[in-house]
């Protein structure tokens, strides 16, 4: 099996393990992402603010599932065995990008989908699934996510794997407040073209966030480590 | 060309020199024990072979070349650090599918491992839930899961109780004997080192004190000591006198056991000889030799005797 998904397998299980982490993530979901998109489809007040909440919130659990997820790595002891494995810094980072931001994103896309059809259901409307909306769900919204945990991954494996909840948070809303502005700039709901723009920006944040992890030095990990 | 070879290996984190001048390697089917104090500089050389840290100068080498540049190379070697390397949260067998997937073993080599190490009965138990001592056979299964040629070993006993030790004992001396895998341990158990290893490096504050094959530093250097241990009432004055007239030398009371030195060509016979026909009656007479604790204390500066 290849190494990346091998990882993302192993993030995937120690997640599904930290029940309160993902029921946390699951309330989170269902109150700060489907709530807001439940109201706006019943209010009728546009779709400009679901095509916002879905990646925001792909970010913020990302952030919530992620926080842990390399440093665990430290706290458990798992670090030096794996570094010193057959396993790449690059296919490690990836691995847990994948994993941290795959669950985020399929909590994030299942809250607002589940929201959309709700709140189509208690206004008497067509759910409002359009062809742009489900690509922006399936593509953006899970490439959004997971360039928000590889920034913070890679930052932890920058410091050597030590704790800064502060640069982890700022990191986070900093993505958030971009990623706002730029649905400013686009303009409510977004054109198929800004929509393409910022997968293909996404994607390239991603591929130089991996190249960067490539570069990270394990003896900065392994000097943090007594 | 030895698996595990440092040649001139030396480290400093910033200022303080931790790592000088050591050189050792180890051959294939051969367990070599690091032995030393707390910041003697053993896991620094562990991690410097594992490519965790890069050498300030020398090269550690394993099969002829460093696994910083040699990825590759990884997948021949078995690690079991100071902690055991395995997810508390997962299964044992989930975390051994990880490593086996990373080194292409399969389901049925990971049940066989468990089995073997008396953990099957657990495979589905989380980690979090064993004891020191099975997560640390969990640990020894881990890393040998894939058939290394080269292992390294930190601590491999480390918390487990005298039947545990003599288990991991039994596991790495028939690894190193079937498989001719070339294993290093960083040990604080010397009767653990003497038991299972062919050859030892003392380190001191980063230095090479000692190097050898255990036997040969248990014997040390010089002329073999000799212990006669006399036939009671027997004049000890008078054992001492005959016994120097025939050229022993170095002579000390040890308890009751009389310690000396053999001069070259008189073998230990001729000395029970002259003893007997000097009337003198002996109880019991051996060779000597240290305890890898005396050559590790001697080592360190502290020999006493």
């Amino acid at each position: 099996m290849n190494p990346v998904l091998v990882v993302a397998r192993r993030e995937l299980l120690a997640l599904a393990r930290a029940r309160s982490v993902i029921g946390a993530g699951t309330l989170v979901g269902l109150f700060l992402g489907g709530m807001p998109v439940f109201t706006a489809i019943v209010t009728g007040s546009g779709m400009g603010g679901v095509y916002l909440q879905a990646p925001v919130l792909g970010v913020f659990l990302g952030y919530l599932f992620a926080q842990q997820a390399f440093l665990r790595e430290k706290q458990d002891g798992t670090i030096e065995t794996m570094l010193a494995s057959p396993l790449t810094l690059p296919a490690l980072w990836i691995g847990k990008v994948a994993g941290c931001a795959g669950a985020a994103a399929l909590i994030a896309v299942a809250c607002t989908g589940g929201a959309l059809v709700a709140g189509a259901l208690a206004a008497g409307v067509p759910v409002p699934l359009t062809a742009g909306l489900a690509v922006h769900l399936v593509v953006l919204v899970p490439l959004v996510s997971a360039v928000g945990v590889g920034v913070l991954g890679l930052v932890q494996l920058l410091l050597g794997l030590r704790e800064n909840q502060i640069l982890n948070l700022g990191l986070v809303m900093g993505l958030i407040a971009l990623f706002s502005i730029g649905q400013v700039v686009a303009g409510g709901v977004p054109s198929p073209e800004s929509e393409l723009a910022a997968i293909v920006a996404m994607a390239a944040v991603l591929v130089v966030l991996h190249r960067l992890a490539g570069r990270v030095d394990r003896e900065r990990i392994v000097r943090t480590i007594a | 060309m030895p698996p595990i070879e440092a040649r001139g290996l030396s480290k400093a984190f910033g200022p303080r020199q931790v790592l000088e001048d050591v050189s050792f390697s180890v051959e294939a089917g051969q367990v070599f024990g690091l032995l030393g104090p707390n910041g003697a500089g053993k896991t620094t050389t562990m991690r410097l072979f594992l490519g965790l840290l890069r050498p300030g100068a020398g090269e550690a080498l394993v099969f002829g070349a460093p696994l910083a540049d040699r990825p590759d190379l990884r997948r021949q070697v078995g690690v079991l650090l100071e902690q055991s390397g395995m997810a508390d949260r997962l299964t044992a067998r989930e975390n051994l599918a990880f490593y086996g997937a990373l080194h292409e073993v399969g389901r049925e080599t990971i049940d066989d491992r468990l089995g073997r190490a008396g953990l099957f009965d657990r495979a589905d138990d989380r980690v979090g839930t064993f004891s020191t001592g099975m997560k640390r056979r969990l640990g020894l299964v881990r890393a040998t899961l894939h058939d290394p040629g080269v292992l390294f070993l930190d601590e491999p006993s480390s918390g487990l109780d005298p039947a545990a030790q003599a288990e991991i004992r039994g596991l790495i001396t028939s690894l190193a004997r079937q498989s001719g895998a070339a294993v290093l341990i960083n040990s604080h158990h010397l009767d653990e080192v003497e038991r299972i290893c062919h050859r030892v490096a003392i380190l001191d504050r980063g230095r090479l004190a000692a190097l050898g094959e255990v036997e040969a530093l248990r014997r040390g250097a010089g002329p073999r000591r000799y212990g006669v241990r006399l036939a009671a009432g027997a004049d000890r004055a008078r054992a001492e006198a005959v016994l120097e007239a025939a050229g022993a030398g170095n002579m000390a009371w040890e308890e009751d056991e009389l310690v000396l030195s053999l001069p070259p060509g008189l073998a230990p016979a001729e000395l029970l000889r002259v003893l007997v026909g000097a009337g003198i009656g002996v109880e019991e007479a051996r060779y000597r030799t240290r305890s890898l604790e005396q050559v590790y204390l001697q080592a360190m500066g502290r020999a006493t005797a």
